[in-house]
This record gives C-alpha cells, structure tokens and sequence, in this order.
C-alpha cells in the first residue's frame, strides 16, 4: 500500500467512521439533496480589515470524493440553520474546506 | 467650559441621533450613534453610525479659523441591499446638513463616501462618509 492510499485509508476512518457531524447539502438548484459527513467551524472573525464587526469564520470539511456535487449554488443545513457558500479552497490532500455564510451573496 | 469644537460635535451628535424612521428618515440609524466607537459592532448593534472630529486644520490666513473634518461610517449587516445603504448615506447627509442651521457654524461641507462589502458569518456593507465644517474661535482655542 502506498503513502497517498493509506493516507486516504484513514481519511474514509475519519470522515466515514469518526466523530464528524452529518448536515444536508441541496444542490441542483434545489432538486437535489444528500447527507454529507464534515467537520464544521466557527472560530471567531472580526470583519472589515481593521476589525470594526464581531463576526465568525464559519467552514466545513469535507472528504473531497464527496464533495463532487457543491457548487457556488449549493445549500448546506447544519443543525436547522442554513449556510451558503462563499469560496471553495479546492482539494488539500484529499479533504475541502468550504467557508460559509448565512447571506447568500 | 464646554469649546466651541464641544458644542459643535454635541450638535452633530444630536441631529445624528435624529436619524429614525419616525422622524421621517429611511432608517433607523440613529438608534445606534457612537463617537469614536474603537471595540467592534456586535450583529445585534448594526445598522450602526460611528463618527469622529479626526482633524481640525487651522486657516492660513486666520488663525482663528477652524477647519474641521467629521469622519463618519455606516456598518450594515445581512440583507441591507445597496439601495439601502445609499438611503442610509442620504439619511446622514440630511440629518448632518440640519447643522448649517448653528450660529456657531461659518460653512458645511461634504467631501466624498464610498461604500465597502465584506463576507464573513454575514453579508456586511459599510460606507464612509467624510464632512467639513467651518468655524471661528479666537486664537488657541478651539
């Protein structure tokens, strides 16, 4: 077994098996909807370069093979809360992080 | 012994703080007036006016001419569209043209806005508006 399939081995443990939050992820301008196991976060954030709004950098985690279907029109329900996304950092190592917003733009 | 810079930012203060919906403006922004506001807006807080005397040049001329710049910044959050915050903008511009009505005032003037959005846990506008009052003091005093 090579580095790259145990590293990815141990990212379906993680993200299939461990303790990750299951949200509803809409998509195909609605007609669509699938269970997407992720990690979520939201860490403090003031907006505005110098800072002036109490604010959060709210992100998921997702394995990248099951992030095929997000697009910029997606829509993600975590725990009755609807989020929207604002920019896709693309494949890292074999995960995505997507950043959210509870506006849509 | 209260300045005449005192009076005037007390005079500001209290036209900003005019800014309601009731009193015939498109917002309610002077529900949420701060001077020099430093520690961040909560959500709760937005729509929210923070404004500062940040300068006071003194006339070439006449030293006892005062030409003072008030800095002013709009903070919205969620869906204030961009028609709103240029409402808000003509909401500042009206409640801050009512001070021309001061004998303590020589000259209003308006310089320039400009409007920034921001994406974070929510869709945020600000805009920045910049005014110029003058006035008269004898010398050394403000």
């Amino acid at each position: 077994m090579t580095i790259q399939e145990q590293l990815l081995n141990d990212l379906d443990a993680v993200f299939d098996d461990g303790l990750t939050l299951s949200i509803t992820h809409t998509y195909n301008g609605g007609a669509s909807q699938e269970t997407l196991k992720v990690f979520f976060d939201r860490s403090y954030e003031a907006a505005f370069p110098e800072g002036s709004v109490e604010s959060a950098n709210l992100s998921i985690l997702v394995k990248s093979s099951n992030a095929g279907n997000i697009t910029r029109d997606s829509i993600f329900t975590v725990s009755g809360t609807t989020y929207y996304p604002i920019e896709n950092q693309g494949d890292e190592q074999g995960v995505t992080r997507i950043f959210l917003s509870e506006d849509q733009i | 012994m209260s300045t005449t810079r005192q009076s005037i930012v007390d005079l500001i203060d209290t036209n900003f703080k005019t800014i309601t919906v009731v009193n015939g403006f498109s917002s309610n922004l002077g529900n949420n007036v701060f001077q020099f506001r430093d520690p961040p807006l909560a959500d709760e807080e937005l729509p929210a006016l923070s404004y500062g005397d940040v300068s006071d040049i003194i006339g070439e001329e006449d030293e006892g001419e005062h030409n003072l710049e008030i800095s002013v910044e709009i903070t919205a959050s969620g869906t204030t569209s961009p028609s709103a915050m240029r409402d808000m903008i003509q909401d500042v511009l009206t409640a801050y043209k009512l001070c021309e009505e001061s004998s303590l005032i020589a000259e209003i003037n308006y310089f320039d806005s400009e409007l920034f959005p921001e994406m974070a846990k929510k869709k945020y506008m600000k805009a920045r508006i910049r005014f110029g009052i003058k006035y008269f003091t004898e010398i050394f005093e403000i």
